[in-house]
């Protein structure tokens, strides 16, 4: 993994799902970021496809794309396939899930 | 990409959450305050009171929900946001006049132009959502359930004017026991519980974080719900049986996706929909037995237990995230923002719940017993109830901000 794609995988970090808690990296539902002179293309999931957080999630990721230095444009590539379980969460989070 | 660039306006959904939760409060209150209620359950009083419950409350709520939702599960903005503005404005100053009509003997008459303007709203509604499809690139069966839950809340709302027009103006000689019938049948059992259904199929495992659920349970579920209203026609035993059997099957539903949550933590939300399951099972049963007595307490289970749960269960997940949508949704990536779970004050929802689950016992059991006093002892609890809800959903809206 590049310098710059961490660096962006660390302001992905930063953003919550504020209904579960946790940051959307160790959940699992970023699967993809490339980079290409300045561009950014993430893929990401949602844990369900019609949550109505959906367009304020995605937003977010974007922006903090955007926040990593020299990136100029950032796009989602919003899938469902493959569908978000909880085996792509980090342990951390499926121990905090199972209660 | 599914992103939706017209979801509704906070400014048109949380008015309905807000108004529901206060009705919720005033139409108990009122409850309390009607006399005799066993004995003259078809009065226009009851009717009143009943009416500011369920469209206060029910109603109110589940037009919150439909706004807030309708962009997201079909995946195309609602028709006309100016249209639902209108439909707001309509349709609280006429619920709150018709059901006064009823209630306060001297506004009475009132009750016409209130019903007719009432009816203009709903009509107003229903357009506005069903030319929404107008939109839909894909049938999904969530789009079939709001669609056809829509065509029900039409023509149930349609019995209701005749029924307005017959009292007031005389405009038929038809039956009223029957019109009271077809009007609680499409819009209650009908629109409700099909909205309800829907909703369910997308909020249920979202916050519980579900997957893999029997989809197909929802399936039968439209099915059954359908030949329900269908079949009463023809028999109203087996019609009872038949809502009996789709009330199972959206418990059987439920614990499908309760089973597969990957949240095994409980919180307030998963109480309140276990609770309201246990309400929907026991009301099924009623409607099984098929005694009169039986069908009441069905009834009144259905309406005041499993409603006041179901719904009042989604307003400890609906409202904060309304109200953190606007506080704190822009400061996400910039600094710490609060949890969803942290604007709900628990210690008060495990409260209201406790004293909603005693509240339903003692008005079910006024009902069984026909005994009025246990009856308003019960709709006395459910003033507090609700005082604990309000009390919860201020706290919501004063929520500062703490960290996670």
């Amino acid at each position: 993994m590049s310098e710059v794609v961490e660096k962006i995988y660390a302001e992905i970090s930063k953003v919550i799902d504020p209904e579960v808690g946790f940051n959307l990296v160790e959940m699992g539902l970023i699967y993809d970021v490339d980079v290409n002179e300045g561009n950014v293309m993430v893929t990401m999931t949602l844990s369900t496809p019609a949550c109505p957080m959906h367009e304020m999630l995605t937003n977010w990721v974007k922006e903090a794309a955007l926040r990593v230095e020299g990136m100029t444009n950032a796009e989602i590539n919003l899938v469902f396939e493959p569908r978000w379980n909880p085996t792509m969460a980090t342990e951390e989070v499926k121990i905090k899930l199972g209660g | 990409m599914l992103a939706i660039q017209n979801a509704a306006p906070y400014k048109l959904v949380l008015p309905f959450f807000i108004g529901a939760v206060i009705f919720y409060l005033f139409s108990f209150i009122n409850l309390l305050l009607t006399k005799d209620i066993l004995t003259s359950m078809h009065s226009l009083e009851v009717a009143g009171s009943l009416h500011l419950y369920l469209l206060g409350f029910v109603m109110s709520t589940i037009f919150g929900a439909v706004y807030q939702l309708i962009s997201v599960v079909l995946e195309v903005p609602l028709f006309s946001k100016k249209t639902g503005y209108l439909h707001m404005m309509l349709f609280f100053p006429s619920m709150i006049l018709l059901s006064l009509s009823m209630i306060v003997p001297q506004y009475y008459a009132l009750g016409a132009y209130a019903g007719g303007i009432l009816y203009l709203s709903f009509l107003i509604y229903a357009i506005n959502v069903l030319l929404s499809f107008k939109a839909l690139k894909e049938w999904k069966l969530i789009s079939y359930y709001i669609f056809i839950a829509h065509f029900l809340l039409l023509t149930g709302v349609s019995f209701g004017i005749m029924m307005l027009g017959m009292i007031h103006f005389g405009w038929c000689a038809c039956d009223l026991h029957t019109m009271i019938v077809q009007h609680a049948q499409f819009t209650l059992m009908g629109f409700v519980f099909l909205i309800v259904i829907s909703v369910g199929t997308v909020l249920l495992p979202m916050f519980m974080l579900s997957h893999n659920w029997k989809e197909n349970i929802a399936e039968i579920l439209l099915a059954v719900s359908l030949l329900s209203i269908v079949i009463s026609y023809v028999s109203v035993e087996a019609g009872y049986v038949m809502f009996a059997s789709a009330l199972l099957l959206l418990v059987w539903m439920f614990y499908d996706i309760y089973r597969k949550r990957v949240r095994k933590i409980q919180d307030v939300y998963s109480y309140e929909m276990i609770a309201s399951m246990v309400i929907l099972t026991l009301s099924a049963l009623g409607f099984l037995s098929q005694q009169t007595e039986m069908i009441y307490f069905a009834m009144a289970l259905l309406v005041f237990g499993f409603l006041s749960f179901f719904l009042g269960g989604h307003f400890y997940k609906i409202i904060p995230f309304l109200v953190w949508n606007e506080k704190f949704a822009p400061l996400v990536g910039k600094e710490k923002v609060p949890m969803l779970a942290d604007m709900v004050n628990d210690r008060l929802a495990y409260i209201e719940i406790f004293i909603k689950v005693i509240a339903s016992l003692v008005v079910v059991s006024g009902v069984v017993l026909k005994n009025e006093l246990v009856l308003h002892i019960g709709l006395g609890i459910f003033v507090i109830n609700a005082l604990f809800l309000v009390l919860n959903v201020v706290s919501i809206f004063r929520f500062k901000g703490v960290a996670q």
